[in-house]
């Protein structure tokens, strides 16, 4: 099934976010982190600096 | 921040309160005009935004101003060409920027509904791939897209903030810009549904689009505030890194300062009539705007066109001194009448008589705004529309009128 845009951009910062902070490299614990992380509040709150610059 | 920066924050502040300072300021209400004054273009400045800095640090050192609109124009170019969109373009002259409309939600029940549901991610998944054609293809070309509109947003971010606390430094006058708004009815009509759009829906499915506008201002409103208020504390680092962790670690508010304000230009109230404006407008306005008291911030609200003392009248029931209101085609003197014991008014310059008057004409205008206005505080200085287009206004008239200001606007 085709992704969506919000899945894309997502997936895309989890990979960035992979490729260059070292804490989530750490077996066990770096996915666990991660997925702590997209998940956030914090996170969400990010999204809506994307989507007000998009939306302009 | 030097002695005049302050003095002149004071001056701002206490008129944007509604109450008399020293003497009535003057704020510029500069856009790409300044690209063209400073000697640069769209094109320079969306591969160096330094070079925008530049040209309205040169604005602000030729021509006198108690509080500067931007750093540098404030909508990302380079960001949309990431993105392989054109809403935004520069005129023939490189200089003058341009949008056109863009309405890429369609007015059916089924999208309203997903809007109402989920504003973000509707946003996201319907708005953002219709809008922006690199955003269509395979999903290894979807990714480079968003490479490049980071770095566009990231070179813009990076003039609009190291502009923004710069500029005061080198030019002893402070940004009156501490925040955005966009009004979640304006969100509709500029962005979405377009005017022809929203005309129609107001009257084909009115509760969808009063649910609409609630839905964003509860979903999305509330929280690209949050965002936009770090634009507010830009000149207190101690308190941008405490708003940041009540932020996004406690999940709280922001903690604002009246000065520098939100600015927040409004777009279809004029196109409404009073019973329109009241029913589809005003609730989420009058929320939006109460919420950036509630922060402890001011608003300075741009009244796009014109809207009659009908519309005005409702700024009675906010609280008194919590919005400044930027009139552009209405009367000023007759809004100061009218509103002046309640909220600050601005603007009183119109563009057309900087661009075609003589230097006397000017300042007869200015004048006969200042008898009428000045009295008992409460009243900024500057023109009625913004400076885009180097044609817009005789530079010359502006400096005349704004040094014959800063001494006849003394209380």
């Amino acid at each position: 099934m085709e992704k969506k845009f919000s899945e894309i951009i997502s997936d895309y910062l989890r990979d960035t976010l992979k490729k260059f902070i070292p804490i989530f490299w750490i077996p066990g614990v770096g996915d666990k982190l991660l997925d702590k992380l997209m998940n956030s509040y914090a996170l969400s709150l990010a999204w809506k600096g994307w989507v007000m610059l998009s939306l302009m | 921040m030097s002695k005049v920066t302050q003095e002149k924050i004071k001056r701002m502040e206490i008129a944007g309160l509604n109450q008399q300072p020293d003497r009535v300021p003057i704020t510029s209400q500069i856009e790409t005009f300044a690209y063209g004054y400073g000697g640069t273009t769209i094109a320079e400045v969306k591969k160096n935004p330094f070079k925008g800095v530049a040209a309205f640090k040169k604005c602000y050192e030729d021509i006198y101003f108690d509080g500067f609109f931007e750093p540098i124009f404030v909508h990302p170019f380079a960001f949309f060409d990431g993105l392989g969109a054109d809403s935004y373009f520069a005129s023939d002259d490189g200089v003058t920027a341009q949008h056109k409309e863009i309405a890429p939600m369609n007015g059916t029940e089924e999208e309203y509904r997903q809007l109402i549901e989920d504003p973000t991610k509707f946003f996201l998944d319907v708005i953002n791939p219709r809008k922006f054609p690199n955003l269509n293809g395979a999903e290894v070309d979807q990714r480079k897209a968003i490479v490049n509109a980071i770095k566009g947003a990231g070179g813009f971010l990076a003039g609009l903030a190291g502009g923004g606390m710069a500029l005061p430094i080198l030019t002893d006058t402070p940004g009156f810009m501490g925040g955005f708004i966009e009004m979640p009815y304006d969100n509709l009509f500029d962005f979405l549904r377009g005017f022809k759009g929203s005309s129609v829906d107001m009257r084909r499915h009115p509760e969808l689009v009063i649910e609409a506008t609630e839905a964003i201002f509860e979903t999305y409103t509330k929280e690209c505030e949050k965002l936009y208020s770090f634009l507010n504390a830009l000149s207190e680092p101690p308190r941008m890194v405490k708003n940041a962790y009540n932020i996004f670690v406690k999940g709280g508010e922001p903690v604002c300062t009246r000065f520098p304000w939100f600015f927040n230009p409004t777009h279809a109230p004029s196109f409404m009539n009073q019973q329109q404006y009241e029913k589809f407008y005003w609730p989420t306005y009058k929320k939006t705007l109460e919420l950036i008291t509630s922060y402890g911030g001011q608003t300075c609200t741009l009244l796009e066109g014109e809207w009659g003392p009908e519309k005005l009248e409702l700024f009675k029931d906010l609280e008194k001194g919590s919005v400044i209101l930027y009139v552009e085609n209405d009367d000023i003197c007759e809004a100061k009448k009218q509103i002046g014991d309640y909220q600050a008014v601005m603007g009183g310059l119109p563009i057309s008589i900087l661009k075609a008057g003589t230097k006397r004409e000017c300042i007869e205008h200015t004048m006969k705004v200042y008898d009428a206005c000045a009295p008992g505080g409460g009243f900024i200085y500057t023109t009625d529309k913004s400076l885009l287009s180097t044609d817009d206004c005789n530079p010359d008239n502006l400096k005349a009128v704004n040094e014959f200001a800063r001494v006849y606007g003394e209380y």
